[in-house]
C-alpha cells in the first residue's frame, strides 16, 4: 500500500532580493509520512533555503507547499504545531541552563507543568544529558549543544522534523547518539526532512534521498537506488562528487 | 498571555545574567549623574553666585550718588570699588581699566547731580502750586549734558550684563526723582498749610512684583541647581540607552538563529516584541526610580543640594513610561535594521549622543541658535526632557506634558511599526 504524502512541493522558487539566479530553481517533490527524507548537496546549494520555505521561515517566490494536505503559506499558523526544525545555528540560549532553555521553548509550543519537566528529563535520558540539566549552555561541548538543540525542537513531538545539518562539528560519539535518537522518534512516526552534506550519515539515516545544486534536484531516490542507478561511480559520496561536478 | 509572559521571563532571565548590559543599564547611568552633578555644581554656583567688578565714581556725594550706590550692592550682581591698585579712581583711569577688562563697567555720577535734582523738583512743585502747567518737557530740556550718569562697559560682556546695568541704575534714578519729588511737595505742604508736625512719607512698595511659578501659581522656591537641571537631563539619556543591550539582544538572536528559530515557532512575531518591550520599559522605570533616588539620598551626602521632585506622581509616571517605551521603540527599530552587534554599538550609541545633545542634555535647548532649537524639537529626548523639566523644576502636572507624552507615545508606535513593516520585508524577500 502507498505511504501518504506527508509534504507536497509544487515548483518552488525563490529568489533573494537583488540577486537574478534563483536560491531554489522550480522544485516540485513529494516526502511521504514517516520517512526520513535526505536533502544533501555542497555548501550554497539551496538547502537551508529550501528548509526555510519548508518550515515556513521565509516564503516562496512562486510555487506551494502542501503539509498534511494542508497549503503551508495559508496555514502557517496552524501548521506551526505539527512542525519541529532544529536549526544549523545552536539557536538557544547561552546564560540560561539547558532546563531553562528547553522550558523556554517548551512553552512556547503550548506545553506546561508537570508534563513539559517529564517530557524534558524523558528526552534529555535518551540523549545521555540527564546530568546537564541544570548547568548553564555556554559550559558545554559542542556535542552537547547539539543535543539541546535538538530536543527543543522535537519537545512537542511534532508531526514533521526539519533538520538542518544537526551533526556538524561534533565527536562521532555524538553523532551516533543524536543518530540513534533520530532514528528512534522517526519509528514512532515522526516524519524527518535532514540536510546535510555527509554522505555516509546520509546514506545511513535516510530513507529517501535528494540531491541538489544550484538549487535544483539533480538526483533523487532511496540510498540503494542512487547507488544501483549510478553504479559506474561507486559509492554514494563518488556518486554526489559525479553528479554535483557534472551540473557545475 | 502566557506566551507573553514565557517571553517575558526568558529575557529576565537573560537580561540578569547579562552583567555587562546591567552596567550600561543602571551603574554608568548612576556614576554619570553623580559625576555631571558634582563636576556641575561648582559652575552652576559660580554662575549663581558670581558678583561682577564695577568701578563707581562718585563726584556727587550726595544724594543721588548715594541712591545709586546702595541699589548696585542691593542687586549682589556688583562688587562695587572705588580705586584702582590703591589709587582713587578717576574719568580717565576708569575708563582705562575698563576697556583692559580689569572691570565689567565704570560708572561716572556728575558733580552737583543731587543739588540739581532739589533744584529741579522745587521748580516744578512752585510751577504746580502758582497754577501753572507742568511742564515735563521743559524741565528735562533744562537737563545739562554735563549731569548726564555716565557708564561704559567691558567690550566682551554679554548683552544681558549690559540690561543689568542700566536696569540698576534706572531704577536707582527712577526712585531718588521720585523721593525727592514726592519729599519737596510735602515740605511746601508742611509750610503752606502751617503743620506742626513734620510729615513723615513711609518709603512703602504700593505696587510690587514677586515671582511665582507658573504652573502651579504659587511663590517659587528657585531650585535652580545642578542637581535639579542634571538628574532629570542624565535620566532621560539613561532610559534612552535601554535601547543598546534591546537592540543588541535581537541582533544576538538573529546571529545566533534563536531569532528565526522563535519566528517558527507557534507564536505571534508581536507577543515576541511585546515580551521584549515590556521588560524594557520595565527597566526604563527602574532606572528612573534607581537614579530619582541616588538624587535624593546619595547626592546630599556629597555635599550637593537634595532633588526636588515635582508633586505630580501621576504624570511623572506617564513621562517615564512614554520615554521608556519610546527607547524600546528605537531600540527593536535599531536591531531591525542592522545585522551586527558592533554596528548596534557604533550607531545606536552615537545616535542616542546626537539625539540627547540636540535634546537639550548636554546643554540647555534655550542656549542654542534658532536653527537648532528648530532641529531640537524632532528629538524624543527633548520631549522627554521638556516634561521632566515642566514636572521637576516648573511643578506641572498633566496638562503641561501630555503633549510631549503624546510625541513620545506616537514616536514609538511609529518605531514599532516601521519594525513590523521591515520585518514581513524581510521574510519575503
Amino acid at each position: 500500500m502507498d505511504k501518504k504524502i506527508c509534504i507536497g512541493i509544487e515548483n518552488l522558487t525563490k529568489y533573494y532580493r537583488g540577486s537574478s539566479r534563483p536560491a531554489i530553481d522550480n522544485i516540485s517533490l513529494s516526502i511521504c509520512e514517516s520517512e526520513i527524507f535526505g536533502i544533501i548537496g555542497p555548501n550554497g546549494a539551496g538547502k537551508t533555503t529550501l528548509i526555510s520555505i519548508l518550515c515556513g521561515l521565509y516564503s516562496p517566490s512562486k510555487g506551494k507547499v502542501f503539509i498534511n494536505d494542508m497549503e503551508l503559506h495559508k496555514n502557517l499558523k496552524e501548521l506551526k504545531r505539527d512542525i519541529g526544525v532544529v536549526p544549523q545555528d545552536i539557536a538557544l540560549y547561552p546564560t540560561l541552563t539547558a532546563k531553562e532553555n528547553l522550558i523556554f521553548f517548551g512553552k512556547i509550543y503550548g506545553l506546561r507543568g508537570q508534563y513539559l519537566i517529564k517530557r524534558i528529563n524523558e528526552c534529555m535520558d535518551l540523549l545521555y544529558m540527564g546530568d546537564y540539566l541544570n548547568k548553564k549552555l555556554f559550559t558545554f561541548s559542542g556535542g552537547m549543544k547539539r543535543k539541546i538543540n535538538l530536543i527543543a525542537g522535537i519537545l512537542h513531538n511534532p508531526c514533521v522534523l526539519f533538520l538542518d545539518e544537526p551533526t556538524v562539528g561534533i565527536d562521532v560519539h555524538s553523532k551516533k547518539v543524536i543518530i540513534d535518537f533520530l532514528l528512534e522518534i522517526n519509528k514512532l512516526g515522526t516524519t524527518i526532512i535532514y540536510t546535510s552534506h555527509l554522505m555516509n550519515e546520509a546514506e545511513k539515516l535516510c530513507t529517501y534521498l535528494a540531491i541538489i545544486n544550484k538549487g535544483k534536484i539533480i538526483e533523487k531516490g532511496s540510498p540503494a537506488s542512487l547507488i544501483s542507478n549510478n553504479s559506474k561511480f561507486g559509492d554514494l559520496e563518488s556518486i554526489f562528487l559525479q553528479l554535483t561536478e557534472k551540473s557545475q | 498571555m502566557n506566551l507573553f509572559f514565557t517571553v517575558f521571563f526568558k529575557e529576565f532571565l537573560v537580561l540578569l545574567r547579562d552583567r555587562s548590559g546591567l552596567a550600561i543599564l543602571f551603574i554608568m547611568p548612576l556614576a554619570l549623574v553623580v559625576i555631571m552633578a558634582l563636576l556641575t555644581d561648582g559652575p552652576y554656583k559660580a554662575f549663581q553666585e558670581s558678583q561682577f567688578p564695577v568701578i563707581l565714581i562718585d563726584n556727587d556725594n550726595d544724594s543721588v550718588g548715594g541712591e545709586i550706590e546702595k541699589r548696585i550692592i542691593e542687586s549682589k550682581i556688583f562688587i562695587i570699588h572705588k580705586s584702582i591698585d590703591g589709587v582713587l579712581a578717576n574719568p580717565e583711569s576708569a575708563r582705562l581699566a575698563v576697556s583692559m577688562g580689569k572691570f565689567k563697567a565704570g560708572i561716572i555720577i556728575p558733580k552737583g547731580i543731587s543739588k540739581y535734582l532739589r533744584n529741579s523738583a522745587k521748580i516744578l512743585v512752585a510751577k504746580t502750586f502758582s497754577n501753572r502747567l507742568y511742564n515735563e518737557q521743559q524741565l528735562y530740556k533744562d537737563s545739562p549734558d554735563s549731569l548726564k550718569i555716565k557708564y561704559f562697559l567691558d567690550p566682551l560682556i554679554l548683552f544681558s550684563f549690559k540690561n543689568a546695568v542700566v536696569s540698576v541704575l534706572e531704577k536707582s534714578i527712577s526712585r531718588i526723582v521720585s523721593q525727592t519729588i514726592t519729599d519737596t511737595y510735602y515740605d511746601r505742604i508742611q509750610s503752606q498749610y502751617s503743620l506742626k508736625n513734620k510729615i513723615y512719607i513711609e518709603s512703602c512698595k504700593i505696587i510690587d512684583i514677586e515671582e511665582i511659578c507658573p504652573a502651579d501659581n504659587t511663590k517659587s522656591e528657585g531650585i535652580y541647581n545642578s542637581v535639579q537641571h542634571n538628574v532629570p537631563a542624565w535620566t532621560m539619556f539613561a532610559i534612552f540607552f535601554i535601547f543598546l543591550p534591546l537592540a543588541g539582544g535581537i541582533v544576538k538572536e538573529r546571529d545566533d538563529g534563536t531569532f528565526e528559530r522563535l519566528i517558527i515557532m507557534p507564536h505571534s512575531f508581536a507577543t515576541l516584541i511585546l515580551g521584549k518591550i515590556s521588560l524594557y520599559v520595565i527597566v526604563g522605570c527602574a532606572q528612573f526610580i534607581t537614579i530619582i533616588l541616588v538624587g535624593i539620598y546619595l547626592l546630599p551626602l556629597l555635599g550637593l543640594p537634595s532633588l526636588v521632585v515635582g508633586h505630580n506622581t501621576i504624570a511623572l509616571a506617564l513621562v517615564v513610561f512614554s520615554a521608556a517605551l519610546a527607547a524600546t521603540g528605537l531600540g527593536v527599530f535599531i536591531g531591525m535594521i542592522f545585522s551586527s552587534h558592533k554596528q548596534v554599538a557604533t550607531f545606536g550609541s552615537i545616535s542616542v549622543i546626537i539625539l540627547s545633545a540636540l535634546g537639550g542634555i548636554m546643554i540647555p535647548v534655550y542656549i542654542m541658535s534658532k536653527t537648532m532649537i528648530k532641529i531640537s524639537k524632532y528629538s524624543p529626548l527633548e520631549w522627554g526632557l521638556n516634561a521632566f523639566n515642566d514636572i521637576f523644576l516648573h511643578n506641572g502636572g498633566f496638562i503641561s506634558v501630555y503633549l510631549d507624552v503624546v510625541k513620545l507615545l506616537l514616536f514609538s508606535i511609529f518605531s514599532f511599526i516601521v519594525c513590523f513593516i521591515l520585518y514581513r520585508y524581510k521574510r519575503v524577500n
